[in-house]
């Protein structure tokens, strides 16, 4: 298999698949983007769906898993172009709705996209979403580093997709994506983390939510994904970080 | 702070029975119960006990289990018959098994063994009331919410996800129900009551419509229900989420059997017969109901193929007209088509406005006059168009014969294109199949586009006739990229009017 593209859950009804399409001319920064399909009896979410420089190469890999028109909603964790910059590429190609923060709605126009009835805006509290016979969850995550941020839940594959939570500038592996040493992993996060997360309370926060949830991976925007005990030693990290705000002497 | 400290504090409004033989530490704990609770009363042995408590029905009951006439067990079993919320407390000298099962299934608040230490008597105790103190909450904001139902003029009910928790009394009375236990046995969801109409809401084979209501918070939906007297009622149906409280919902029944609404929903009514004087009326009073349930209504505009949508509400009706809210660049959309499409589950159809009043961008309103239903609109598009730039050019190949002048684009779309022409080519009819080269200005460069097309539709306007083609050969690639940048080109141009 390609490996710009994993299937991270399959149980043969609900599928996730993970996809790392990059903008070529970027490449070099080493801020691996990915992302992220979930299939459910043939209907589908795409979470994060990217640039519009990787829409072909992404249109190409989801049809292998799902046919377009099937893709009922598109979730965007928030509003910066490696993420939304698509926008009206999959407006135009698909009949799906479009789920955000109704923080960044009001933007909609500047991505080439003026039809309001095709987007779900999403309260600061979040939501909860039937799909198929489990559901997903929109989980706050505002000021990490977006103010108005979500994370997304998928109660069957039990996988937080955390947008930048979790993100880490690191080159690429050849193969899957996974944190195999969390110790090491560290480094790779922590300038990330410590100039674009809000502050420690808001991490505070979002950790307090995740971890009442039953969760088997988290899989971020950019660079490798958590498994197993990288779970808790991710989250525990994150609980402690001193960032942002906490550090606006050492910023100004 | 200590479990004592907080028994002094919280306990003095509840009351407690204490049922022990032994009589010195009976007296001891009764002075003890004194310090914390409003009413102590003992008893020396079961039966007393029970004497008492059918005369006072207590908050707390602390019972010894070995007790001369009748034990303590068999106490806790007439105080749960009697009085199922108290808390009864048994201390024994035994640990037996057996008798802590048996209480278990009597529903005993608490075991204790003797000798009991004054802190973990306190530590029950203050357990005992904190639990009787939220039930009573739970209680309080259920009789609240009762009395608030009561006094609705319509049928209102709680749902906990698809099942009726609380209903009013009119809804009660509509079904001929004393009690919402009653409605469980004797029906299922609310929605299998719900009748079949056309463009009413009702269970279809195996799917609830249920699913469809929970959740689409304030959409109003049409309904028909069969009341005790066989009487057919229509509804509009209202879902609105409880604040904090996850899974919970009001649904609202508002009856408009007398509005004579059921006449726009009859799925063999033709445009005509729906834009009839006679439903005018009709219509009036179905966006009344619309207006007072201040239900969220979608406007559709176009500008060159790009479809603006925004919600609105309903301000306010008179006779020909009505006041519509909503967003400046609705408002912009609207005053340059100048005319306008708005939909709502509560419409029979998509009613198309044909004549725009006064606009007040300060007020956020719009007037709209002189409205008809319509079966086909831009509404319905499925895929989104967009007028190209104005130096395109056009070549239809029917066969050896090619055709260049007098061709615009009307529109294009990823599967099709729509043709202005000032003159028709001879041999083509639809499903005829042709040869297209299209030519559109991309980033200031020529984009050609060659491909076979079939015809499928041909129409004449005034002097001109209108012709799309369906593309035979995907061109996706290239038209994402085109149709996107047109867009944003054409959002660019859409600004540039608000401005001027």
């Amino acid at each position: 298999m390609d490996s710009k593209e994993k299937v991270l859950y399959d149980d043969g009804t609900h599928k996730c698949v993970m996809f790392s399409f990059d903008d070529e001319s970027v490449e070099d920064s080493f801020l691996s983007v990915n992302q992220y399909l979930i299939v459910k009896h043939g209907a589908a979410i795409l979470v994060d769906p990217g640039s519009e420089a990787i829409f072909d190469e992404l249109y190409d890999a989801v049809s292998r898993y799902v046919k377009i028109e099937n893709i009922k909603y598109i979730f965007f964790s928030h509003q910066d172009p490696d993420v939304s910059g698509s926008i009206a590429q999959w407006a135009l190609i698909t009949n799906a709705k479009f789920i955000l923060s109704s923080l960044w709605t009001r933007f909609m126009s500047h991505y080439g996209f003026m039809e309001m009835s095709r987007v779900i805006p999403l309260a600061d509290k979040g939501a909860k979403l039937q799909f198929g016979e489990n559901y997903i969850k929109f989980i706050p995550a505002h000021f990490l580093h977006s103010p108005g941020n979500f994370s997304l839940y998928d109660a069957t594959s039990k996988i937080v997709f955390s947008g930048d939570i979790g993100a880490a500038v690191v080159s690429s592996p050849s193969g899957y994506k996974k944190v195999t040493n969390f110790e090491e992993h560290k480094q790779h996060l922590e300038g990330f983390h410590i100039r674009y997360m809000g502050s420690n309370k808001v991490c505070q926060r979002w950790v307090y939510r995740v971890k009442k949830l039953e969760i088997d991976m988290i899989a971020p925007q950019h660079g490798l994904v958590f498994e197993d005990k990288n779970i808790s030693l991710f989250l525990d990290w994150l609980e402690n970080l001193k960032c942002g705000s906490d550090l606006i002497d050492e910023i100004y | 702070m200590s479990s004592l400290k907080q028994l002094q504090f919280s306990a003095k409004k509840f009351s407690i029975l204490y049922v022990e033989d032994n009589e010195a530490l009976r007296d001891k704990v009764d002075i003890l119960l004194n310090k914390f609770f409003g009413k102590v009363d003992s008893a020396e042995d079961g039966e007393s006990g029970l004497q008492k408590f059918k005369n006072y029905h207590y908050s707390i009951v602390i019972t010894d289990i070995k007790m001369p006439k009748m034990d303590g067990l068999t106490l806790a079993k007439h105080i749960k018959h009697i009085q199922p919320d108290t808390k009864v407390i048994v201390m024994s000298a035994f640990d037996d098994k057996e008798l802590l099962l048996k209480g278990i299934e009597l529903g005993v608040f608490r075991f204790l063994t003797k000798p009991v230490d004054v802190h973990e008597l306190a530590d029950v105790l203050l357990e005992a009331v904190i639990e009787i103190e939220h039930e009573q909450s739970v209680k309080i904001f259920y009789t609240h919410i009762q009395t608030i139902f009561n006094y609705q003029s319509s049928m209102v009910v709680m749902m906990n996800r698809e099942k009726i928790v609380l209903a009013n009394q009119i809804f009660l009375d509509f079904f001929d129900l004393d009690t919402i236990d009653d409605y469980h046995k004797k029906y299922r969801e609310i929605s299998s009551q719900f009748m079949k109409h056309d463009g009413f809401l009702y269970d279809f084979d195996d799917e609830k419509c249920i699913d469809i209501i929970v959740g689409q918070e304030n959409k109003l939906f049409h309904v028909k229900m069969k009341s005790r007297y066989d009487e057919i009622k229509h509804f509009i149906l209202k879902y609105q989420s409880i604040p904090e409280k996850e899974n919970y919902g009001i649904l609202s029944f508002d009856d408009v059997t007398e509005l004579n609404l059921l006449q726009l929903f009859n799925g063999e009514e033709d445009e005509e017969n729906l834009n009839s004087d006679e439903n005018e009326k009709a219509l009036q009073n179905l966006l009344t109901v619309i207006q007072e349930n201040r239900a969220k209504i979608k406007i559709y505009d176009y500008y060159k193929g790009l479809t603006i949508t925004n919600d609105g509400v309903i301000d306010s009706i008179d006779n020909k007209s009505i006041i519509l809210k909503t967003t400046y660049l609705q408002q912009k959309a609207i005053q340059h088509e100048k005319r306008t499409f708005l939909i709502s589950e509560a419409l029979p159809q998509t009613l198309e406005c044909l004549e725009i009043g006064e606009i007040s961008f300060e007020k956020q309103s719009i007037e709209l006059k002189s409205f008809r239903f319509v079966q086909t609109s831009p509404v319905n598009r499925k895929t989104i168009r967009v007028a190209p730039e104005d130096n395109h050019t056009v070549s239809i190949s029917v066969g050896e014969n090619s055709f260049n002048s007098g061709i615009i684009i009307q529109d294009i779309s990823l599967d099709a294109v729509s043709l202005k022409l000032t003159a028709l080519p001879a041999g083509l009819d639809k499903g005829s199949q042709v040869i297209l080269d299209i030519m559109l200005m991309m980033d200031k460069k020529p984009l050609i586009i060659h491909t076979k097309a079939t015809l499928l539709k041909k129409s004449e306007l005034e002097n001109s006739f209108e012709l799309v083609f369906l593309f035979k050969e995907s061109q996706r690639s290239t038209l994402v990229k085109y149709i996107t940048k047109r867009q944003m080109a054409i959002i660019r141009e859409f600004k540039g009017l608000q401005n001027g």
